[in-house]
């Protein structure tokens, strides 16, 4: 195994066992006892996990689809690296999704009585055949099969596929303005793609620096930098930046059509963001930031740009999950009207179910911040993708390439 | 047939009688309220609030709206949450709910409790925990739909009583109210309680939340003109002149 492939699995592991404890802590005290959501803010950081890597995962097979349909054979091995993350990241995403069911006992329910009106059931068909689909390619790109080409279109469809519903799930739901907007599914594409290619472009960086470390400490013709990595991180550097700016123009759109909507609603809403202006700020300057480096001197290769454009990029991307959260449960959905009159009098209070702990029996909006055993259970889908991603690359790498030399992979 | 319910804010004294009958008759855990009654226009209760220079104060209580075109309904991945088809009633099977809170995140009304982790029990003055409520378990054809002891991790709101209503008796919130506030029956009879009295108000019954179209199966009647003038403010103005 890879040094770089080692450390991934070891990382992956030992975050995989943290996260365990944590969901563990919260299994021993009443599931999902230990933390910080209530009746009002029903999701917290876990389903930000979940749609963090979820993003990852998708948005790493469009860049694998990509390579393969613009035929660039130069980035072939940067292609099985991406549908590698791919499958590794929506493996973990399924494993968020499953930690955060409060009765995991009843999951049967999922297959026998499955609702095809629900848009999470038809998260769990999407995320099925993507996983499914993205097996076959990735054995089909390890045996060399001729038909690749095919599996990864496929598996890129079931990308596409996939964040669309992730947005329909959130989209759908009319009681949260939020989230309500046509372009909450367009939006979860384009943050697939931001991702995946910050992502690839983080590896393909890093995997440049340790084959350089690698030929200075046993130069060998097999440890030069290959030709791939060269030409890969501006191309993944492009990409990016586009991506970027595709995001940037939805969610600042999203912005300005809850900033004309005029329903007290909406008005909950830019409230929350005035709250909450420096996570939300955040998700939009640190993506912004890093697709000016990308566009200016990131274009041209420069590694350590690119690499610190695609650190903003996730820690941007990080914040917008969290900011998916904070405007939609924090701005109360029912507004009374004092009866017989034209006139909206306020929101109306609801239970937080959180009496014990809280204190306060009702309210309008929860000041939440995860519990220390919430975030401790986040590690576990990290871990999960960690690891797997490894794995795969090692089963993957040994059987597309027997001889094993350093530059079969990125 | 369709249960219903009709609210009358012109009877409603704003005591809670209801909410603390509802809590109480389906042995809701500490923390969990199906029904909760706030004063219209302020988070804070027994708070008038001013209309064209006057004062009015509405009570305005709610629980499960039990809406035709639920989107909890729609939203749940396991048919958990499902419309009755004998009464129209919204009910959660605990047996199916997986804890996802789809449901919750979709209703617009917040009227959705989730026990987060194992339910907490109600602990009297000596710190010894005690039970309460309906004592045995109800299931509507197989589905558990109430339990005295609730299954840890699972949604839970409102069934119209399902226990009671299956007997021909009405929920407990009506039963208990002693302004006679709320009315309930079938929507689809017209010599029910509650179309008699629909039919018989002098005022057109409206729902909350029309803006989100899931056609609620609880009606309220615009309370009449309820106001007064402000003494306080008028004492200022004249003190002011």
């Amino acid at each position: 195994m890879e040094k770089s492939t080692r450390i991934v699995g070891i990382v992956g592991a030992v975050l995989l066992v943290a996260g365990a404890v944590g969901w563990g802590i919260q299994l021993s005290g009443g599931l999902l006892a230990h933390s910080g959501m209530t009746n009002i803010f029903l999701w917290g950081v876990m389903i930000a996990m979940f749609a963090f890597l979820v993003g990852f995962g998708a948005g790493s097979q469009l860049v694998a689809s990509a390579i393969w349909l613009t035929g660039r054979e130069d980035l072939r091995p940067l292609a099985r690296t991406a549908a590698t993350w791919g499958l590794a990241c929506v493996a973990g995403a399924g494993v968020a999704i499953l930690a955060d069911l409060g009765a995991l006992r009843n999951i049967l329910a999922m297959i026998v009585g499955l609702n095809l009106r629900s848009p999470l059931a038809w998260d769990m068909i999407a995320m099925t055949a993507f996983i499914v689909l993205a097996v076959i390619e990735l054995v089909a790109m390890a045996r060399q099969s001729p038909r690749t080409q095919l599996w990864a279109v496929l598996a890129g469809v079931a990308a596409v596929a996939l964040q669309v519903v992730e947005g329909l799930l959130f989209s759908t739901q009319s009681a949260h303005s939020w989230w309500a907007t046509p372009i909450m599914p367009v939006d979860f594409l384009a943050v697939a793609f931001v991702s995946g290619s910050a992502l690839m472009l983080l590896i393909a960086c890093a995997s440049g620096r340790l084959r350089k470390e690698g030929a200075a400490e046993a130069p060998r013709a097999d440890h030069a930098a290959p030709a791939e990595d060269a030409g890969a991180v501006p191309w993944l550097a492009r990409f990016c930046a586009w991506a970027i700016a595709a995001h940037l123009v939805l969610a600042l759109a999203d912005l300005a059509l809850v900033a004309a909507e005029g329903t007290p609603q909406a008005g909950g809403v830019l409230a929350v963001l005035g709250a909450y202006a420096p996570l939300y700020a955040s998700e939009l300057v640190l993506p912004a930031v890093a697709m000016v480096i990308l566009f200016s001197v990131g274009r041209r290769g420069n590694r350590p740009w690119c690499v610190t454009a695609a650190v903003l990029t996730m820690a941007g991307i990080l914040a917008h999950r969290m900011m998916l959260l904070y405007p939609a449960y924090n701005a109360p959905s029912l507004y009374l009207q004092l009866s017989g009159t034209p006139y909206t009098t306020g929101p109306y209070p609801i239970s937080t179910g959180r009496y014990l702990d809280w204190d306060a029996t009702f309210g309008l909006a929860t000041a939440y911040v995860p519990a220390p055993a919430e975030l401790l259970a986040t590690l576990l889908p990290v871990g999960v993708a960690l690891l797997a991603a490894a794995v795969l690359t090692w089963i993957v790498r040994r059987a597309a390439c027997p001889g094993a030399h350093a530059n079969c992979d990125l | 047939m369709r249960y219903a319910m009709a609210i009358d804010p012109d009877r409603c004294i704003g005591c809670r009688t209801c909410a603390v009958v509802c809590k109480n008759f389906n042995a809701q855990p500490q923390g969990i309220w199906w029904n909760r009654v706030f004063t219209s226009g302020t988070p804070e209760y027994d708070v008038a609030v001013k209309v064209d220079d006057q004062l009015r104060m509405e009570f305005v209580p709610i629980s499960c709206q039990h809406c035709t075109n639920a989107p909890c309904v729609t939203a749940c991945p396991t048919q958990a949450s499902y419309v009755d088809a004998d009464t129209g009633t919204v009910l959660v099977d605990y047996e199916r709910c997986i804890g996802c809170r789809m449901c919750a995140s979709a209703c617009p009304y917040g009227v959705r409790q989730y026990n987060w982790g194992k339910p907490a029990q109600m602990a009297g003055l000596d710190d010894t925990v005690y039970a309460y409520g309906y004592p045995r378990e109800y299931r509507d054809d197989g589905h558990l739909v109430y339990a005295p002891e609730r299954p840890e991790g699972v949604m839970e709101k409102c069934t119209f009583c399902a226990q009671l209503t299956s007997q021909g008796l009405d929920p407990a919130c009506c039963t208990a109210c002693p302004g006679n506030a709320r009315i309930f029956g079938d929507m689809d009879d017209a010599d029910s309680a509650i179309r008699t009295y629909l039919d018989g108000a002098d005022r057109e019954p409206f729902t909350l939340g029309d803006e989100y179209h899931t056609e609620p199966n609880v009606f309220y009647l615009a309370s009449h003109e309820v106001s007064q003038v402000n003494p306080l403010e008028d004492a200022a103005d004249e003190k002011g002149a």
